[in-house]
């Protein structure tokens, strides 16, 4: 028996390549995480002291009390809305359930612009109300903790209605129609069967809200509530305290993996998912006279306080103001701002599809447990809040100039004081996982059998990727693509935190001007972000038609059209 | 000479061991029947001989080369094993003649190779047609097609017909069988279908719980199992007490040669008797009920209680009519020697 061990080379070089390309995209992903770790042991007490312990204990419980708001409104929101336009019937629900959507659009710091003018002491609002009942009239204080969590309950509530309407429709027909018949009535029958079956959904949709809150660092502090994450602002921003904001940088970190964990206890269950018990949807029930239309009302009513009236609110200041200067002139600071968010965003977009599709490739063709291992660790980015993985990033900057400087070579500088290049890698981090899974999500209607098919066959891994992987995975590659395009597009803490001086994009512009109460002239820029995060809503519709029953299946799509949505819900949301 | 071989293997998934120190071998040109039931590590088996998945413990072999353990690892491409899967897993972006096309080298005679395949399958006109635009029956002879098109040393089949219904996978199954006779490579069935097992393979092989508990011709698999698990699992069985002596057992039905176990610690054992094997006559000299009887189209199915309350089954032809309640007096026409096992304590 000849023994092995005389593999040719020439061929070993692909698989060898797959390990090495998985390690160190794995490696990229936890680097920030493991410098933070690093940072923060041997930074010591002084930082904290620095610090002062009330501080600290101040701002992790009002982030925790954020998040309990939040998480809360959400799933009530979400969840609520979900089961309304699962189970009834009434006028317009077809139109509305697909625009229940829509917020995804808005982001927080956007929302929560427009009604911090709103609400303002000079916005509309409190005119109205002066004007009512005279000057000294008294209005509910508009800077507090329960507006911010409305805000953001607002702008984050879509993550929950789509996943909960997904298990909702794909799992609960026969259970609810079996409890209905077992006597329950439809309230009891929902609380008791249909939100346990949906637990795992709720579950991974409460921990997307959650972690987009604990990220947060504009929205919070339009309505001066100070989080871990604030303070990681202010501390880095305000005084280039690195160790301090290491420390906080940390806690946020240990928040972050504790609501991961509550998330994986939560759905210990979802392995006895009952999607293969009922393939069934759920019949809606028609709802008649007064109750159909306060559905629709309800539905409106949301749509239009997170929706409608931003938007149009953004339109109006755009037309009016925003393209003039302080001095009247043109803005020319909006469409620098553009086109430095349009460059950031193509490159992220491009470095994260090519990682995504190499990664991908390599987890399909690659059998050894080393291989999967790292490909699993590279998706680890996601659950890493902005302000964490840029204040790792930093840390491992400072390391890299350090090496630099005592190699006596040049540029070390530049590696601290930011540049484009640091903050399309850190946003690769950021987004890897985005990219990775909406491309798998395309490999995923393509039994893994295909791959191994044309292995046994005889194909090399590269052969598999450029005759079987490329071709079958193209659409996948381009909604890559847009989805991390759109969502960098979006970022604010990230290019907050880590930007060169100077360096302002679409998000900053707003921040900034809304920081300075400027709120008319950040409508344009925060009007180019609405628009162009309408782009993944739209792509979601698009599949919701390309999957509705009259829609002729194309041979190669994929056979479940439920699966396929949430796959892009997580997709869309970097999870 | 052997085309492919497991030794000692072992293949976790997290606290499941899917395949627990199998040894097992397949030769030139051989067909082996893999079967046992769901989840019993039978596919995981088949993953690993095709490089798909990596062995925890033990080696993998093909053509007398060592491919995995021991610091080896030879990936899927170069091992020269071909895999027809249940879905057939052909490319739905290739036209049929540029699958079967697929794994053959650009040198010499692609075109010619690919048109024999074809025909050996019986889809010649078919090699301009995209899978879509065939039966699950023609998808899985393209599949077959293709896998023997690389000219492997032994092609894998993992429940490859389990999707066809049952008329199409008789002829499918046939069709295969003889193309692989024709190229002389061994092939490996996976299957949860014992008739299907019995029927296509030199040799069979059980499985159960990750373990190998039998390998042989199919006659002694079925004839002779080594154990219960392979004697029920492989065909309807009743298991009647009976006293070991020498070669025989004694039993309430008579004196029977047997193939007794090793194992058997002391004289109590049960022998396995197949209804086929189980006729009875109603001579009033009985001592043995008729206690249910299915009706099986062209037999029927009787189930006898003994005078000890055991009951052992009997297939008849239909023309062998008995009411239930009917006296009858059982005898065994086994035509070979019974196998027994040690009563289990």
């Amino acid at each position: 028996m000849r023994v092995g061990g005389q593999q040719r080379p020439r061929r070993r070089g692909g698989r060898r390549g797959a390990l090495v390309l998985a390690v160190a995209a794995a490696g990229l992903v936890l680097l920030p995480v493991v410098a933070l770790l690093v940072g923060v042991v041997s930074g010591g007490a002084e930082p904290w002291q620095r610090l002062g312990v009330s501080g600290v204990e101040r701002q992790t419980v009002s982030t925790l009390a954020l998040l309990a708001l939040v998480v809360a409104g959400t799933l009530a929101l979400g969840g609520g809305l979900a089961w309304l336009t699962a189970a009834y019937r009434f006028p317009g629900r077809q139109v509305v359930s697909w625009l229940l959507v829509l917020p995804l659009a808005v982001p927080g710091f956007v929302l929560g612009l427009v009604y911090a003018s709103l609400l303002s002491y000079a916005g509309p609002v409190q005119s109205v109300s002066r004007a009512a009942f005279g000057d000294d009239a008294w209005f509910p204080p508009v800077r507090t903790m329960p507006v911010a969590a409305a805000v953001l309950t607002l702008s984050l509530y879509p993550y929950v209605y789509l996943l909960a309407r997904a298990a909702f429709r794909s799992s609960a027909a026969t259970p609810y129609g079996a409890a209905r018949t077992l006597g329950l009535g439809p309230v009891r029958a929902a609380l008791r069967v249909v939100v346990p079956l949906a637990r795992p959904s709720l579950a991974a949709g409460a921990l997307l809200v959650a972690l987009e809150t604990l990220s947060d660092v504009a929205t919070v502090q339009y309505f001066g509530v100070d989080t871990l994450s604030v303070g990681i602002y202010r501390v880095w921003r305000g005084q280039f305290d690195r160790p301090a904001a290491t420390v906080l940088a940390v806690l946020v970190l240990l928040l972050a993996l504790s609501l991961l964990a509550v998330e994986r206890w939560l759905r210990r269950g979802a392995r006895y998912s009952p999607r293969v018990l009922s393939t069934a949807p759920l019949a809606p029930v028609r709802l008649h006279g007064g109750r159909a239309w306060a559905a629709a009302a309800v539905c409106w009513t949301v749509l239009g306080i997170a929706v409608v009236i931003p938007v149009a609110t953004l339109v109006t200041w755009s037309t009016t103001t925003s393209l003039r200067g302080v001095d009247g002139s043109f803005d020319t600071a909006f469409v620098t701002a553009a086109a430095n968010s349009a460059l950031l965003a193509a490159q992220a977009a491009a470095v994260v599809v090519v990682l995504a599709v190499l990664l991908v490739h390599a987890a399909r063709v690659d059998a050894r447990r080393r291989v999967r291992a790292a490909v699993q660790a590279t998706l680890s980015g996601y659950a890493v809040p902005g302000p964490v993985l840029a204040i790792g990033a930093l840390l491992v900057l400072a390391a890299g100039r350090d090496l630099l400087d005592a190699a006596g070579l040049p540029g070390g500088g530049t590696l601290v004081t930011g540049s484009v290049a640091a903050l399309v890698a850190v946003y690769a981090v950021r987004f890897l996982a985005l990219g990775f899974t909406t491309v798998e999500a395309r490999l995923a209607s393509v039994s893994p059998s295909l791959t191994s098919a044309a292995l046994s066959l005889g194909a090399a891994p590269r052969r598999v990727l450029r005759s079987v992987h490329l071709p079958l995975a193209r659409s996948g590659v381009a909604v890559a693509a847009v989805l991390v395009a759109v969502d960098a597009m979006k970022e604010l803490p990230i290019v907050l935190l880590l930007r060169p001086v100077g360096f302002d994009t679409l998000s900053v512009r707003v921040w900034q001007l809304a920081a300075d109460s400027r709120y008319e002239m950040a409508g344009l820029p925060a009007l180019a972000i609405v628009l162009v995060a309408m782009v993944p809503v739209a792509l979601l519709f698009r599949r919701e038609l390309r999957d509705a029953p009259a829609a002729a299946p194309a041979p190669v799509e994929s056979r479940d059209g439920v699966d396929d949505e949430l796959r892009l819900v997580l997709a869309g949301t970097g999870r | 000479m052997t085309a492919a071989a497991v030794v000692g293997v072992t293949r976790r998934f997290g606290r499941t061991v899917a395949v627990d120190d199998v040894t097992l071998e397949v030769g030139d040109g051989e067909l082996l029947a893999l079967v046992g039931p769901s989840g019993c590590g039978k596919s995981t088996l088949l993953m690993l001989l095709a490089g798909l998945l990596e062995p925890d413990a033990g080696t993998v072999h093909v053509d007398g080369r060592q491919v995995a353990g021991g610091g080896h690892w030879v990936p899927p491409e170069q091992r020269s094993v071909g895999v027809v899967f249940q879905d057939a897993a052909l490319f739905p972006h290739l036209r049929v003649e540029d699958n079967v096309a697929f794994g053959v080298s650009r040198r010499g005679g692609r075109d010619e190779r690919v048109q024999q395949l074809l025909e050996l399958v019986d889809l010649s006109g078919y090699g301009r047609r995209y899978p879509h635009e065939l039966s699950g029956g023609q998808q899985q002879r393209v599949a077959l097609a293709r896998a023997l098109a690389a000219r492997p040393r032994a092609v894998l089949f993992d429940e490859a017909f389990g999707n066809l219904d049952a008329g199409l996978r008789a002829s499918v199954r046939d069709h295969t069988v003889a193309a692989l006779r024709e190229e002389g490579a061994a092939g490996v069935f996976v299957t949860h279908d014992q008739a299907e097992a019995l029927a296509v393979g030199d040799r069979v092989a059980v499985m159960n719980g990750g373990r190998l508990e039998h390998v042989g011709v199919p006659e002694h698999a079925f004839h002779a199992p080594a154990s219960r698990f392979v004697a029920t699992f492989l065909g309807e069985a009743d298991f009647l007490p009976g006293t070991q002596a020498g070669r025989q057992v004694r039993t309430e039905v008579g004196v029977l040669p047997a193939v007794v176990d090793d194992d058997a610690a002391d004289d109590a054992v049960d022998v396995m008797l197949r209804p086929h094997e189980v006729t009875f006559v109603a001579d009033g000299r009985g001592g043995a009920v008729v206690s249910a009887r299915e009706f099986r189209g062209a037999s029927y199915l009787y189930t006898l209680r003994l005078a000890s309350g055991a009951t052992v089954r009997s297939l008849q032809p239909h023309t062998v009519e008995h009411a239930v309640g009917t006296e009858v007096r059982v005898e065994v026409q086994a035509g070979h020697p019974v196998r027994s096992f040690a009563r289990p304590a």
